[in-house]
C-alpha cells in the first residue's frame, strides 16, 4: 500500500489527452477569423445582461425624476390650501371689539367734536369692515382656486365689485377731511352710474319676462332720467 | 521558450495556421492536463482546452515574445478554468471514488493513470478546498509551477499562495488519513 506522500507524487504527472490528433484538428478548424476580437472584448455587442442594467437604471432614474416632480407639485398644493384653509380660520373668528368703538360717543363733547370723532369712528369701523370683506373675498379666490382648475383665476364681477368697495372704504378713512367731501361726491356721481347700470338690466329683464312697465316705478331707486 | 519556440509564434503571429497547429500539439497536453485536474472531467476539460487555444489565436498578436509563453498559456487556461467552476456545481465525490483511489494506491507501480481516474481522485481531495486552494494546490503541487511562476498566472501574490498551499495540502492529508492511508 502506498503511504500518502507516494500518492502525491503520482499525482504530479501529466494525463494523456485520448486522441491528441482529433483535438487538435478541433482546435485547429475552430479557429476564427485571427482580426476578430474575443468575445468577451466586442465592442459592438453589448452583453443581455448589461442592456438590462442600463434599461433598469434609464427606468429607475425616470421614475425617480417624476416621483420628484409629483412631490414637489402636491407639496404647493399643500401649502396653498393650508394659506387657504389658515385665513378662513383667521376670518372666522370674530374680531375683538375696539374699546374705542364701544365707548364711541362720550357724553359732554361739544358737536363739532362729536361729528368729527364720530367721524374718525365710524371710519375705523369702516375699515376694520373692509379688511374683513377684502379677507373673505381672498379666502373666497383661494378656496375656489383649489375647488376647481377650471374657474380657478377668474373672480365674478360682483365679487370684484366688492372689493373695489372694501377698497373706496378703507381709502376713505384715511384721506383728509378736505379731500373726503370731493371723494365723496366722485362717489355718488359712480354710484349713479351703477344704479343706471342696474336699472337697464332691471328693464331689460323686464321686457325679457313681458311684465308691465309699471313694475319699474315699484323700484325705489332713481334713475338720472326720472331726477331730470 | 526555445529559439525553435519564438520562431514559430512569430510565425503565428503573422497569422499562419501551420506553425499555430505546431504549438496546439506541443501545449495541449499541458493545458489538458491542468484543466482535467481542475475541472474533473475530461469532456470539459477538452472543451477548456479549445477554448483557450482559440483565445491565444485571437489575441497573439498582442503577445510579448519577452515573456514566457507557458505562464501566459496557463493563465488564460486558468481563468477559463475558473469561469467553468463558478457556472457549474461544486464537485461532490461519487461512491467509487474511493474504491478507485484504493486501487491505485494498492497499485505500487507508478503507473499512468486514466483520465476517469484522475476526475475520481480530483473529486475525492479537493472537496472542501476553497477556489484559491485548488489553483494554488493545482499549480504549484500537481502542476509543479514555482510559487514565482503561479504569481504571475494568479491573481494571488507569494505569500498568498504559500498560505493557501499549505492549507490545501493539510486538507488533502488529512483526509487521506481519515480514508485510512498513513504518513511517512
Amino acid at each position: 500500500m502506498k503511504k500518502i506522500d507516494d500518492i502525491l507524487t503520482q499525482l504530479q504527472q501529466q494525463p494523456d489527452v485520448s486522441h491528441p490528433d482529433e483535438l487538435t484538428d478541433r482546435i485547429i478548424d475552430s479557429l476564427p477569423d485571427m482580426d476578430a476580437q474575443p468575445a468577451n472584448d466586442e465592442p459592438g455587442r453589448r452583453p443581455a445582461r448589461r442592456a438590462r442594467l442600463y434599461i433598469a437604471s434609464a427606468i429607475a432614474v425616470a421614475a425617480s425624476v417624476l416621483l420628484f416632480l409629483m412631490l414637489n407639485i402636491n407639496q404647493d398644493m399643500k401649502e396653498e390650501k393650508r394659506t387657504a384653509q389658515n385665513e378662513i380660520v383667521h376670518t372666522a373668528r370674530k374680531p375683538t371689539p375696539n374699546p374705542a368703538e364701544t365707548n364711541s360717543t362720550p357724553n359732554g363733547n361739544s358737536p363739532k367734536t362729536d361729528t368729527i370723532s364720530n367721524r374718525v369712528l365710524t371710519g375705523k369701523t369702516m375699515a376694520s369692515q373692509a379688511r374683513q370683506t377684502e379677507r373673505n373675498i381672498v379666502v373666497k379666490h383661494k378656496a375656489s382656486h383649489l375647488q376647481s382648475f377650471k374657474h380657478e383665476r377668474v373672480s365674478s364681477t360682483a365679487d370684484s365689485l366688492d372689493y373695489y368697495i372694501a377698497k373706496i372704504e378703507r381709502e376713505l378713512t384715511q384721506v383728509d377731511e378736505s379731500l373726503y367731501i370731493e371723494r365723496m361726491q366722485k362717489l355718488i356721481h359712480a354710484d349713479e352710474r351703477l344704479q343706471r347700470i342696474v336699472n337697464n338690466y332691471l328693464l331689460h329683464q323686464l321686457d325679457k319676462d313681458g311684465r308691465p312697465m309699471e313694475a319699474i316705478n315699484t323700484n325705489n331707486v332713481n334713475t338720472t332720467e326720472n331726477e331730470e | 521558450m526555445t529559439q525553435t519556440d519564438s520562431e514559430i509564434i512569430t510565425r503565428c503571429q503573422r497569422g499562419d495556421k501551420a506553425a499555430f497547429c505546431e504549438v496546439v500539439k506541443n501545449y495541449q497536453r499541458m493545458v489538458f492536463s491542468l484543466s482535467l485536474k481542475m475541472l474533473a472531467d475530461e469532456e470539459e476539460a477538452k472543451d477548456v482546452v479549445q477554448d483557450t487555444f482559440i483565445r491565444v489565436w485571437q489575441s497573439i498578436r498582442s503577445y510579448d515574445p519577452q515573456k514566457p509563453f507557458r505562464t501566459w498559456l496557463y493563465t488564460i487556461a486558468t481563468r477559463l478554468c475558473l469561469d467553468r467552476l463558478k457556472r457549474e456545481k461544486p464537485l461532490i465525490p461519487l461512491p467509487d471514488d474511493e474504491r478507485t483511489l484504493h486501487r491505485i494506491a494498492s497499485d505500487d507501480s507508478q503507473r499512468q493513470l486514466e483520465n476517469a481516474e484522475w476526475a475520481a481522485i480530483v473529486r475525492l481531495l479537493a472537496e472542501g478546498l476553497s477556489e484559491k486552494q485548488r489553483i494554488a494546490f493545482t499549480l504549484c503541487q500537481l502542476e509543479g509551477l514555482s510559487l514565482q511562476e503561479a504569481e504571475e498566472i494568479t491573481d494571488m501574490d507569494v505569500r498568498q499562495l504559500k498560505s493557501n498551499l499549505y492549507v490545501a495540502r493539510q486538507t488533502i492529508r488529512k483526509r487521506l488519513k481519515d480514508l485510512g492511508y498513513e504518513e511517512d
